[in-house]
């Protein structure tokens, strides 16, 4: 399985490939695309700059960088819809990008797909988590547009990546690791992720009271409560690797775009060591085992399982 | 203006209104509250009945969440067509629509909350303002009203998409894009989880197998941060905020139909 890595300006390629990532994914709005729509209105679903690459030559030369490392590089396009002026920006600036060699853009939006697959067929398409491919007869749909790749969304259980792997065998699947599990459902949630702290709606700290209902209420609120005191940051799902390859899983995604480089490599090589572990056949229990340690020595503390990637795994630890 | 009830049960028929002549029944958000086949053909009679329309809501689905869907269309497409009675269907997952499309076309689809992309975040009021103009549209519109997009879900038999009334208003051509508009009102939906708090006693993860304890069907939640510009209420896996009074101009923007919500869903 190949490890795809998120990746913000150009210094970062070299550490992250030696530490094992064969794919990078970023981001860039280009300064009128900035001064046209502000950052509010990114052409990507990242709203703050951190995650952008900073400029155009920036982005070009991590391109280049990357494929002088032999690694891939993705470009994300995947805000959840556009206006009519913006995709006609965005097919001027597809083809920039193309020439600079960018491998494919990760889209979102069925608008921009029909676009792309008309206007530029060259251009491959990769399909965001935030497409929401929950079943296979939306992978078969999707795949019908020309899409060859999905990011599959982080709330399947084993099984039904399995199910749907099965359905689908023409289609490549990436499956989230490591870093940035959503409360909510990414490709449903409208929530903006614009604040200067970085802390995003679904992990703030609320003001939770009982509109209806009585102490089965006060439970589901405090249920609810607990995503403001675990760190979504740090999700995991390092011990799922046996059971993704077995489904089919093409690449294992981490997230933190706009994150630290120090994280980001830390990640990968958690990561690129599980897959090595998973393929000396460590048996089950001690796999796992071994992947919380592993965990520990990224994260600096014990797995959680509510930022569990795959959960049902997670509850075996008992 | 058409005028929909929006129910979850059919003890809710006692709430249609004299100006109602449909009612919407079933699940937007969770596969695990949707009715199946005797239910679902229980609220359609019972519609039939009282001389309304009527429109099945369906929410996403895995694999196994459509073989139970499919067992709800195959009763609704048999009643349909042996009464003559249209039917139709909110769909809130492309792989749905796909399948509607091709196996049931008696069963007409509506292009559901979660699919019509709009964005409905209670921090947007305070956002938008220092946005340019240009930028501010996103915020506004809904990407369906996109005409390409809207070819394609045209394509796949959509004519009419559901639609909230965030916050920071509505601003929809939705007759340029050749589609009819449906607004849902007071609740507009914002964001919704697998991670259900109301299904397991404090195993949130647990709903993504099944759901034990229906806590949707009796409580609700209100969720207050300073920097919103209205509570988030939830119920069961999904929070919505109370969208007030429904924005002018609707007809204007191709909108015919009002759901009321007499609860949050």
């Amino acid at each position: 399985m190949r490890i795809l890595s998120p990746i913000d300006n150009l210094s970062e390629v070299g550490a992250l490939v030696e530490a094992g990532a064969d794919e990078l994914y970023g981001g860039f709005v280009s300064p009128g695309w900035v001064k046209k729509y502000s950052l509010l209105g990114s052409a990507n679903q990242r709203y703050f700059s951190s995650a952008q690459f900073a400029t155009e030559d920036d982005l070009a030369s991590a391109v280049k960088a990357a494929h002088d490392l032999s690694a891939s590089f993705f470009l994300t396009l995947n805000a959840p819809c556009y206006t009519p002026a913006q995709y006609d920006d965005l097919l001027i600036e597809i083809r920039r990008y193309m020439g600079m060699g960018v491998d494919a853009f990760i889209v979102a939006d069925v608008g921009l797909m029909l676009r792309v697959r008309d206007a530029l067929p060259g251009a491959a398409l990769h399909l965001s988590a935030l497409s929401s491919v929950f079943n296979s007869a939306t992978a078969e749909l999707l795949g019908g547009l020309g899409i060859t790749r999905m990011v599959l969304p982080r709330e399947l259980t084993l099984n039904e990546v399995t199910r749907l792997l099965k359905s689908n065998p023409n289609v490549l699947f990436d499956a989230f690791v490591m870093v940035g599990k959503c409360p909510n459902i990414e490709g449903f949630c409208t929530f903006t992720h614009n604040s200067p702290s970085l802390v995003w709606p679904c992990e703030e700290r609320y003001d939770i009271s009982v509109v209806k209902g009585g102490p089965e209420a006060v439970e589901i609120a405090g249920c609810q409560s607990l995503w403001s005191t675990v760190n979504r940051r740090q999700a995991c799902g390092l011990c799922a690797i046996p059971a993704l390859e077995k489904a089919g899983v093409y690449a294992l995604k981490l997230v933190g775009r706009g994150g630290p480089t120090k994280m980001k490599v830390r990640a990968i090589r958690a990561v690129k060591d599980a897959v090595k572990m998973a393929s000396e056949r460590v048996d089950g229990d001690g796999y796992r085992a071994a992947c919380r340690s592993v965990y520990r020595d990224v994260y600096g503390s014990d797995c959680n399982i509510h930022i569990c990637c795959y959960p049902e795994l997670g509850a075996l630890r008992g | 203006m058409e005028s929909a009830l929006y129910i979850t049960s059919v003890k809710d028929f006692k709430k249609v209104g004299p100006d109602d002549s449909r009612v919407y029944f079933g699940a937007e958000f969770c596969q695990w509250r949707t009715p199946g086949a005797a239910g679902a053909l229980g609220a359609f009679r019972r519609a039939a009945d009282m001389g309304l329309g009527f429109t099945l809501l369906t929410p996403w689905v895995t694999d196994a969440g459509m073989v139970k869907l499919r067992r709800v269309f195959d009763a609704l497409a048999g009643v349909s067509e042996g009464s003559g009675l249209p039917v139709e269907v909110v769909v809130n997952d492309l792989g749905v629509l796909s399948v509607l499309n091709e196996k049931y076309p008696v069963l007409s689809p509506l292009l559901g909350r979660l699919m019509v992309r709009q964005k409905r975040c209670p921090r947007i009021p305070g956002l938008i303002d220092s946005m340019p103009e240009s930028g501010r549209e996103i915020y506004l519109g809904a990407g369906v009203n996109d005409p390409l997009t809207a070819g394609f879900f045209k394509g796949m038999g959509v004519h009419r998409v559901e639609l909230d009334a965030p916050l920071q208003g509505l601003s929809v051509d939705l007759a340029k894009a050749g589609l009819k508009g449906t607004v849902y009102t007071p609740y507009a939906y914002v964001t919704t989880t697998r991670h259900c708090p109301a299904s397991f006693d404090g195993h949130m993860w647990q709903s993504f197998t099944g759901c034990r304890l229906k806590g949707c069907l009796h409580n609700v939640i209100r969720l207050v941060n300073p920097a919103h510009d209205a509570p988030l209420l939830m119920r069961g896996n999904t929070q919505f905020v109370d969208g007030g009074p429904l924005p002018e101009g609707l007809e204007a923007m191709g909108i015919d139909r009002v759901v009321r919500m007499p609860d949050i869903p």
